[in-house]
């Protein structure tokens, strides 16, 4: 009953009022009839005058931002500015890809009131599209609302966390916490040290024992060689969000790790082939733009512009083909690695290479009997 | 003091002045209850706060009741109009349900109106005439209430232009 009348409030103030002027009339009754048509004049003028001066006021809008990257989070500094000298009150709903949390900010806004900060926080890597705002300004009984869209076009790049902590050891790797990137090869000489009986006979350096009179020791590494060849999946599944991360931001996360090394990078995915100089690559957030719009360009445009406009209305007419393929995530398509793909990789696949792929890939992988036998295999997208 | 206590005063003060004007004409009962329902809301208002807005509106219907039920001219009958008016208008703009520089600015829209309504009452009266007999309805009333709807779409239609104008000056 409440939500009836609050959704239909100015239906039942206008039948009040001529439920009463028409009363008047027929009961030949003056009084009735002047409230009626009083009524009537006030809040018709009332919320024309409302009307008009926040359609004028969101007409004759300026909005002045500007952005901030920090480590986890994106501040937005809004300032809206009307000709209009009026300070109205507003809400506002930011439009942004997924990769920043836009839902639970503070939206209110005053038109020519202070600058707003919003305080967006990262949730992915990636390239990030802060589309625009909407501005819906509504009066305080709810009965008239005006609102429009304001095209701010940020493109927000989000790198991998440099502090991102990796193991890499032969066999299955998952485990992010405590530990470095490795800058050793295996066996590699290390330091000398005081023997320990502890230790085999085969780690004395017989040459300095025999010179010091002493029994000494090497340090060997005992650490896994650090690979020459990646190779990442690079398809849809690789975008299909688990827990807190994406596959591909855990991958992102070890590629940031590996950069300073000079590996080869091979992307293997979405019928492509790529190899690239990982240390060469500008922008390891652009790998994640890249492979959405190739995977949101495999949806349907009439399918996007339906989902864009569930989530903007008719606003959607203000957007351009680019906007809409970096603003909206691909939902709908989910596929791994092809059989063909499978072939291409394994052509690569080398023993002191890194794989580095989603669990289903890996089944694939498996099921297909490729010989992993000596390669390094990072499953991503089990959650960190 | 509180916005809400002050619109409930102010507001209750108009209604209560309305219900001693009806005390004073025949039937002397309607201005009784008019005037108990008031102090009786008042009190319950006093403990009760939250009920207060729901009180307003059934005095408000009461005496609009009351005041169809007694006879008056036609002057008394636009001033208590205009009292019972101002009384809804000032306890909805102090409780923050009408923004004050937005009704303020709608002056000039309401006098634009009646003016509107006034023309337009004039014009239409004399042809309205031979149609509102057959339906033997009060052809004051009637042309006053089509002059004010007709008025109230030509503001409704010259928003629309300036707004539209407006929207291409910006684009």
């Amino acid at each position: 009953m409440s939500s009836a009348i609050k959704y239909n409030r100015s239906l039942i103030v206008y039948v009040l009022i001529a439920s009463l002027m028409y009363l008047g009339i027929y009961m030949k009754n003056a009084l009735l009839t002047f409230v009626g048509i009083s009524l009537f004049l006030v809040f018709t003028s009332y919320l024309l005058t409302w009307d008009l001066l926040t359609s004028l006021s969101l007409s004759l809008l300026d909005i002045n931002d500007e952005l901030v990257v920090m480590k986890d989070h994106v501040i937005l500094r809004i300032r809206a500015k009307s000709s209009l000298p009026l300070k109205i009150p507003a809400k506002i709903t930011l439009i942004c890809s997924p990769h920043l949390q836009c839902s639970n900010i503070d939206r209110d806004l005053i038109i020519n009131g202070k600058q707003k900060d919003l305080d967006l926080e990262i949730k992915w890597f990636g390239i990030a599209k802060i589309l625009g705002i909407v501005i819906k300004i509504v009066d305080p009984m709810g009965i008239v609302t005006n609102a429009t869209f304001i095209k701010l076009g940020h493109d927000v790049v989000i790198e991998p966390k440099e502090n991102a902590q990796l193991i890499i050891g032969k066999g299955l790797s998952r485990d992010l916490g405590n530990a470095v990137v490795f800058q050793s090869r295996s066996g590699d000489f290390v330091t000398l040290k005081e023997y320990d009986f502890s230790e085999p006979v085969s780690s004395i350096h017989w040459i300095t024992s025999a010179r010091v009179g002493n029994l000494v020791s090497t340090v060997r590494s005992e650490m896994g060689n650090l690979p020459k060849l990646i190779i990442m999946e690079y398809t849809p599944h690789m975008l299909k969000p688990a827990n807190k991360y994406r596959p591909i931001d855990e991958a992102l996360m070890y590629l940031r790790g590996l950069r300073s090394i000079g590996a080869l990078l091979i992307l293997i995915g979405n019928d492509i082939t790529k190899v690239m100089n990982l240390s060469r690559i500008a922008s390891l957030a652009d790998l994640e733009l890249r492979l959405r719009v190739l995977v949101i360009g495999m949806e349907g445009r009439e399918e996007l512009l339906e989902r864009a406009k569930r989530l903007i209305g008719n606003y959607v007419n203000k957007l351009s083909n680019d906007d809409l393929m970096t603003w909206l995530y691909p939902v709908n398509v989910s596929k791994g690695l092809s059989n063909d793909e499978i072939k291409v990789l394994t052509r690569y696949l080398r023993k002191d290479s890194l794989l580095i792929l989603s669990k289903e890939s890996l089944s694939n992988l498996i099921r297909s009997n490729v010989d992993l036998n000596g390669a390094q295999v990072i499953v991503v997208g089990e959650g960190i | 003091m509180k916005k809400n206590s002050l619109s409930l005063i102010i507001s209750a003060t108009i209604l209560l002045a309305i219900n001693i004007y009806v005390f004073k004409r025949e039937p002397m009962t309607m201005g009784i209850i008019g005037i108990i329902l008031l102090l009786s809301s008042c009190i319950i208002v006093m403990v009760r706060h939250g009920v207060s807005r729901y009180l307003f509106f059934i005095d408000e219907a009461y005496t609009v009741l009351a005041l169809s039920v007694i006879q008056g001219t036609i002057f008394n009958s636009l001033v208590l109009a205009i009292l019972i008016t101002a009384s809804i208008i000032i306890y909805l703009s102090l409780n923050g349900s009408f923004d004050m520089r937005v009704l303020a600015l709608s002056s000039i829209m309401l006098v634009t109106s009646i003016i509107l309504t006034y023309i337009l009452y004039s014009l239409l009266r004399g042809f309205i005439i031979m149609y509102i007999e057959i339906i033997n309805a009060n052809i004051i009333y009637f042309t006053l209430v089509l002059a004010s709807s007709i008025s109230i779409f030509i503001l409704f239609l010259i928003n629309l232009l300036i707004k539209e104008l407006a929207h291409k000056g910006s684009s």
